[in-house]
């Protein structure tokens, strides 16, 4: 009961004219960034976060959980009409998505995806209004440790599914943590790694960083690339409607595809992106045409886009509950919080009402306003696309740098932004991603604070940092998280090897 | 192959950077863990890591292949002239103020990167330099760096 009143005044908050134009505004501007590739709801965040700083907390939420959706939706529609996933949480939907416009069912498809992506996004959202305030009750109880815990274990764990490999995801995550101890040490007042610059005592900030990392580097990194013509697929009106077999293959898929999304979503790491993979390949195991995948299977559609929408949803419970973080559009949305001097964790949700329950309706209207403008202006939309590149990356660039500036009026932000946008797309020429750097950079603090914490409570004592019930339980499920892929795959390479047709020995290398 | 060697000693040298800068930093002890606790533990961890790194990619084959000639030097151009561009506008912007040095960046990236016939471009930049200056200043009250163009700009509008 409680909640439903909570939920009414969200609305009451949600249905403020400013509010509901941001969210209109957030939605647009996420399926614009879906669309384009490259730029993704990330890079959108980093873009548009100096932007917030002129709107109140809860707008400046609703705003992002727009961009968020948005760019969900908006990834989608390119990979079933072009074939070009506008971000990576898309890239499965190319496989049949494509392939069904390929025959003349690009309407039906784009329609299934936003429905599966709106009955997602709404599932999604009732777990977190579930979810996030009971979490909050429990994390109440937390104290450093289990704060450190938290946060180890949830880079831990990214570390082991951000794609790419380990060691390169791990010097991203410790290059993150050694940018975050720039400035002024909380505990002890001392300046670190500042060289006597006084602007660098109150530390790098988010924003000039992730613009670099993401927005620059990226104008940088397209700009390099041969630009070719992207032939679109034709949608009317009329074509939208699936099929009652449609439909039909479609519910169990979306339903599905919801609930796993959401608590995959729940896990550190890129959990729109892995929620899809999994999604999938659960659909082609239980669908009675598994040959029809990557063929134009509806399935293939439904459930991985209603998964990636409903990750995002289960991605704002740890941040919501606890104050951490675990995707880096988070670390954005974070980001944007601490703008407005708010630091979400297990009090935020009785502290400010307004803010949470306020983005949970927008998340509702932000669904239903994301599938009444994407279905009817999916061609205007997809037109985006035509226009030319040496148009579009001066304004982006142009953004960044008044966006950067706009915040503290400070030259050397910008500088640090022009820096890390070079290190940026140095770092993805030879295949490092920038993502978790950020992660860690914002977790970075609390890590840091809570570790010196602990310590000095615990009198140095290491034990009652890893005992304690709730810490073990996060150690042990994070060596199993990483443990486990590794002992399966030697497991399952045993099983492989053929047996020697001489000796009836398993032999060491796969014959040939 | 030599973007990964080069990209390998960059970090490491970040790493080993960092170190030192660790070291004028109070360690503490684990009893009272000092400024230089935390940063020590990631400075070990990153030498250790980018060490690694840059073994595996010194000792790694190379592979021999490469983009075509023709499309390097376009994409060269591309990439150093919106570099430059980014590092340039700072230092403009406080020299120039707001629209002059956010009208010679724009213009600049526009020619880099082939957009039309040159006044096509300066309209484009001119253009887009003013209403940047709407927007962020007149409209979400920015304090951008303002000189005699800006005040103009503000006297319009009364």
């Amino acid at each position: 009961m409680e909640v439903w009143q909570s939920l009414a005044h969200g609305f009451s908050v949600a249905l403020l004219p400013g509010n509901l134009f941001f969210a209109l505004v957030g939605a647009v501007v996420g399926t614009i960034t879906g669309i384009l590739p490259g730029i993704g709801p990330l890079g959108a965040m980093a873009i548009l976060l100096s932007f917030t700083l002129y709107m109140d907390a809860t707008t400046a939420m609703i705003f992002f959980a727009g961009i968020y959706y948005g760019a969900m939706y908006g990834g989608s529609t390119t990979s079933i009409l072009l074939r070009i996933p506008g971000e990576a949480a898309s890239v499965v939907t190319c496989l049949d998505g494509y392939e069904m416009a390929k025959k003349g069912r690009a309407g039906a498809a784009l329609t299934i995806s936003a429905v599966g992506s709106f009955v997602a996004g709404n599932i999604s959202i009732l777990g977190l209004m579930v979810a996030a305030p009971l979490l909050g009750k429990i994390a109440l109880k937390f104290g450093p440790p289990e704060f450190v815990a938290i946060g180890l274990c949830g880079l831990i764990i990214l570390v082991r599914l951000e794609e790419g490999s380990v060691l390169q995801s791990t010097i991203m995550i410790l290059l993150g943590l050694g940018i975050s101890t720039v400035g002024t040490d909380y505990l002890s007042g001392s300046l670190r790694f500042t060289l006597h610059s006084e602007q660098l005592a109150q530390g790098l900030d988010l924003l000039p960083v992730a613009m670099g990392l993401f927005g620059i580097a990226e104008v940088l990194d397209t700009a390099t690339r041969a630009q070719g013509e992207n032939r679109v697929i034709k949608v009317k009106l009329r074509e939208l409607l699936p099929s009652g077999r449609e439909w039909q293959r479609s519910v169990s898929p979306i339903f599905r595809g919801s609930f796993l999304g959401f608590l995959i979503g729940l896990i550190p790491g890129p959990s729109p992106v892995i929620s899809t993979f999994v999604s999938y390949v659960t659909e082609k195991k239980l669908s009675k045409h598994p040959e029809e995948f990557g063929k134009g299977a509806i399935e293939g559609v439904a459930g991985p886009e209603s998964a990636n929408n409903s990750a995002v949803g289960g991605a704002y419970v740890p941040l919501m509950a606890l104050g951490i973080p675990f995707t880096p559009a988070m670390a954005m949305v974070l980001g944007a919080l601490m703008l407005h001097n708010i630091t979400p964790g297990p009090n935020m949700i009785q502290q400010k009402p307004d803010l949470f329950w306020g983005v949970i309706a927008a998340m509702y209207m932000g669904n239903f306003m994301l599938v009444l403008l994407n279905l009817p202006m999916v061609n205007l939309f997809v037109g985006i696309l035509r226009i030319p590149k040496p148009i579009l990356f001066p304004i982006i660039v142009l953004l960044c740098l008044v966006g950067v500036y706009s915040v503290n009026a400070s030259y050397v932000d910008l500088f640090a932004m022009a820096l890390f946008g070079v290190i940026g797309y140095a770092l993805r020429e030879v295949g490092f991603k920038p993502a978790p750097l950020i992660l860690a950079m914002v977790i970075g603090p609390m890590i840091e604070n809570s570790l010196r914490q602990a310590l000095l409570i615990s009198g140095g004592e290491l034990a009652p940092l890893v005992l304690r019930p709730i810490c073990l339980t996060l150690y042990s499920l994070a060596f199993c998280g990483v443990v486990a892929p590794w002992v399966l795959k030697k497991w399952r390479s045993g099983r492989s090897r053929p047996a020697n047709p001489l000796t009836g020995n398993k032999q060491n290398k796969v014959m040939r | 192959m030599r973007k990964d060697k080069s990209v390998a000693l960059g970090l490491f040298g970040i790493a080993v950077l960092y170190s030192i800068g660790c070291m004028e930093l109070k360690l503490g002890t684990l009893r009272k863990p000092g400024p230089g606790f935390f940063p020590s533990l990631i400075a070990a961890a990153l030498v250790l890591c980018t060490a690694v790194h840059t073994y595996k990619v010194f000792t790694r084959k190379t592979e021999t292949s490469s983009p075509p000639e023709g499309t390097q030097a376009v994409n060269l151009r591309a990439w150093v002239g919106i570099a430059i561009c980014v590092f340039a506008y700072p230092a403009l912007l406080m020299s120039l103020d707001f629209v002059l040095s956010t009208f010679a960046t724009v213009f600049a990236m526009l020619v880099i990167l082939r957009f039309k016939a040159w006044p096509v471009c300066l309209l484009v930049s001119l253009f887009t330099a003013i209403a940047c200056f709407v927007v962020f200043a007149m409209l979400l009250g920015v304090a951008l760096p303002s000189g005699f163009i800006e005040m103009f700009l503000y006297r319009l509008r009364g």
